[in-house]
């Protein structure tokens, strides 16, 4: 299954740019405590919509 | 003629494993249909004479079949030797592949002509066209995908699960760890806290030193008054007793309406006695000392003396009168209108309000509720109240001296002079009243034992205060003249010792307040202790994107719970009509999401003989929309005529090459579907364009047909 594929699968369906933030961290191999830090640092200024 | 062998020595961890061809003839015809069960070797055979072949250069091969070729050549785990020699029918030509030793590569050779040469890959490119290929099933793929496409949907709901449980584990320790912010508040609120309680606390010792001393001037005040009247008492009994030893016991004789009229006056004498013992203890403490010779004249009144000569003295009324002067003027103080105005108005406020108290409405403007409020002005008024209290006292007081006007007028202008008449001129109808001064003697008595009581109770009181006997007059003198008491002079005992229970109640509700402060504060202390004890949380200025983020997880859980559903619908085909035909256009949107996902994922499809770029691919009515704008159902592909059709136009070329056709699972084509095959390879082994054909079907037992001799 190629992932680029499947990747732009959910975001036609999940149009939420936070929502979409959270499905690209979490289908990498990264912890949770490291895809929180991901989000939260990024919260500040650009992420915010 | 194809003769073949070969040797997999495989490590299975708890053996080495020989596999050689045993099921399968090592000679077969260039034209062989062969069918067999599984691991009967018919795979293998094929994989080996293409990988001997060339095949893992030719570039149009199926990745598949590439995969397993090359998982042949993998030595990590096994060994592969293998010789395969084709001959064509009259053995002018042939082609040798060998591989003897696992660790070399694979020696390929053509015989032509007996010359032999070897045949590299562009070589045989260029003469040869090796066809090898297992016809596709695209329905099978199409599920393979949509059962992809919900796990890989699972996976990320679990994972956002994860994560979300994490934000809110984190989000938990967050508010269990420092917050200077927090801590801040509670300081704030400590010390907002500690004002009150020490203001309450200076006010609770302030009334209770009022109470102390308000105790100290009201028993002081009352002991002073009971010795006084029991003074009087007392001197009333002596006069008694010398009256009783002088008329042992004296027969009075009286006619009935004389008898009447002693009653009379008796009772309105005794009412007038009862006021003068309410008034003057008042008076005593309100008459200033310029007027202290109108007390003394007040306090010689004997009123047994005036019932036993029937007058009054002439100074009575005259004291009476100024005592009503003197206290009337106290009251028309200029000073005092307004604030006894204020205090009225408020105390009517007051009075409405305390209808309400219980109810737990907050006051505009004030922000407290009903009884706070009440609260609040009964202490803003407090000194006003006294004042309204003195005022009224005072006006009480001259109520009660008009009372005893009216009373010594009754009697000075009506009874008495009827009585001495009486006594001037005894009538006719006497009769024997028995009067004996035994009896009043018995009363009086009566009254000094309880004087005499509560006299004792008040000097207890004294003693309790460290007040001796000697101290009461020293101590009364120097307490009323004491501003704070100055509205207490003109309260009765009764009101004073209302007073003292009312302060009392104050002062033990105030040290309740006090108490559960004082809880309140060691418990705030505590909270700070333990929070400043705490480590800062990285996050703790982050709880606003933590929230929003748990918020924005939970968001997207719930839509890849009902994403699911939807994939679930497609791959089990349980879809209803409602659904197909429902205005959930989420649901609706994530149909058409899919379709197109699975349109992009198979890419081309043939159909027939033509092969198509996809759109999209509607599961739900299996329909494969293409781009030309044809519509295949997907219950006409996959079938074996279109497998056939797609096999013939593999043999259907039109070049030189020699032909070395591979077919491998063509499961889904009958006898019919496969009889074209069958002619076909006939057809070209016969123009000697074809050297090897060979069709491997599944089957229960091991089954080998040539071709060639097949009754078709």
């Amino acid at each position: 299954m190629d992932e680029d594929d499947i990747e732009k699968f959910f975001e036609s369906l999940i149009l939420d740019k936070k929502e979409r933030k959270i499905l690209r961290l979490i289908s990498k191999d990264l912890s949770e405590d490291h895809i929180l830090e991901a989000l939260l640092n990024e919260g500040e200024g650009r992420y915010v919509e | 003629m194809i003769e073949y062998n070969y040797q997999i020595k495989r490590n299975e961890e708890d053996e080495i494993a020989l596999y050689v061809p045993d099921k399968i003839p090592k000679q077969l015809p260039n034209l062989v249909y062969i069918e067999g069960p599984n691991s009967s070797g018919k795979s293998t055979l094929l994989n080996m004479i293409a990988l001997g072949l060339h095949g893992l250069k030719k570039e149009n091969m199926a990745p598949a079949l590439k995969h397993k070729m090359t998982s042949l050549l993998d030595s990590s785990y096994q060994e592969v030797t293998f010789q395969i020699r084709i001959r064509n029918r009259d053995n002018t030509l042939e082609i040798i592949s060998t591989r003897d030793d696992p660790r070399k590569p694979i020696k390929v050779y053509e015989i032509k002509n007996g010359r032999k040469v070897p045949l590299p890959p562009e070589r045989f490119e260029r003469d040869y066209n090796l066809i090898y290929d297992i016809p596709e099933n695209p329905t099978q793929r199409l599920n393979q995908l949509t059962r992809s496409i919900k796990e890989l949907q699972q996976i990320r709901k679990n994972r956002v699960a994860s994560l979300r449980a994490y934000i809110k584990t984190v989000i938990n320790d967050v508010k269990h760890s420092r917050d200077p912010e927090r801590i801040k508040t509670l300081k704030e609120e400590l010390d907002t806290a500690r004002r009150e309680y020490d203001k309450l606390s200076k006010e609770h010792e302030n009334n209770k030193n009022y109470l102390d001393m308000l105790e100290r001037y009201t028993y002081c005040r009352c002991v002073l008054d009971y010795l006084e009247k029991l003074d009087r008492i007392e001197r009333e009994i002596e006069n008694l007793k010398k009256e009783q030893k002088r008329v042992e016991r004296k027969i009075k004789k009286q006619t009935r309406e004389h008898a009447g009229l002693t009653a009379h006056a008796q009772k309105k004498m005794n009412d007038l006695e009862e006021m003068y013992d309410r008034a003057t203890p008042i008076l005593r403490n309100l008459i200033s000392e310029e007027h202290k010779h109108f007390i003394m004249l007040w306090e010689r009144i004997n009123f047994n003396d005036i019932l036993r000569h029937l007058e009054f003295s002439d100074s009575f009324r005259k004291v009476l009168l100024t005592f009503k002067a003197i206290l009337f003027n106290m009251t028309q103080d200029k000073k005092y209108d307004a604030a006894i105005e204020e205090a009225k108005i408020w105390k009517k406020v007051i009075d409405v309000l305390e209808e309400y108290e219980t109810k737990d409405f907050v006051v505009p403007g004030i922000g407290t509720n009903i009884s706070d409020f009440i609260r609040i002005l009964r202490e803003a008024n407090k000194e006003k109240d006294e004042l309204l209290e003195y005022v009224t006292n005072i006006d009480n007081l001259i109520a009660l001296l008009d009372q005893m006007d009216a009373v010594y007028k009754t009697l000075e202008t009506d009874i008495f002079p009827k009585l001495r008449k009486i006594n001037d001129d005894p009538g006719e109808e006497w009769f024997e009243n028995d009067v004996s001064p035994y009896d009043e003697l018995k009363a009086a008595q009566r009254k000094f034992e309880e004087i005499q009581e509560r006299c004792d109770f008040y000097i207890k009181e004294c003693t309790k205060k460290d007040i001796s006997d000697e101290e009461l007059q020293t101590t009364f003198d120097e307490l009323r003249l004491r501003e704070e008491i100055h509205p207490y002079n003109s309260y009765s005992e009764e009101q004073l010792l209302e007073k003292i229970n009312s302060l009392k109640e104050t002062i033990s509700e105030e040290q309740d307040v006090l108490k559960r402060k004082e809880y309140f504060l060691g418990i705030q202390e505590k909270e700070i202790e333990r929070l400043e004890k705490k480590e800062p949380h990285k996050y703790q200025n982050k709880m606003g994107e933590l929230t929003d983020f748990l918020r924005i997880c939970q968001i997207l859980e719930q839509k890849l719970v009902n994403y699911d559903k939807y994939i679930t619908e497609i791959i089990e085909g349980c879809y209803s009509m409602d659904s197909k035909n429902s205005k959930n256009q989420d649901r609706k949107k994530y149909f058409q999401e899919v379709s197109a996902y699975l349109g992009k994922r198979v890419g081309y499809i043939r159909h027939i003989n033509e092969e198509y770029k996809v759109r999209s691919i509607d599961m739900i009515n299996g329909l494969i929309n293409t781009e030309v704008g044809k519509i295949i159902r997907l219950a006409d592909m996959g079938t074996g005529q279109s497998q056939s059709a797609y096999l013939m136009g593999q043999l259907n070329v039109t070049d030189n090459r020699k032909i070395i056709a591979l077919f491998d699972e063509v499961a889904m084509m009958d006898k019919t579907s496969l009889t074209p095959i069958f002619k076909k390879l006939r057809e070209l082994y016969a123009e000697d364009r074809l050297l090897l054909g060979i069709v491997v079907q599944m089957g229960q037992e091991i089954k080998i047909e040539d071709i060639e001799g097949m009754r078709i």
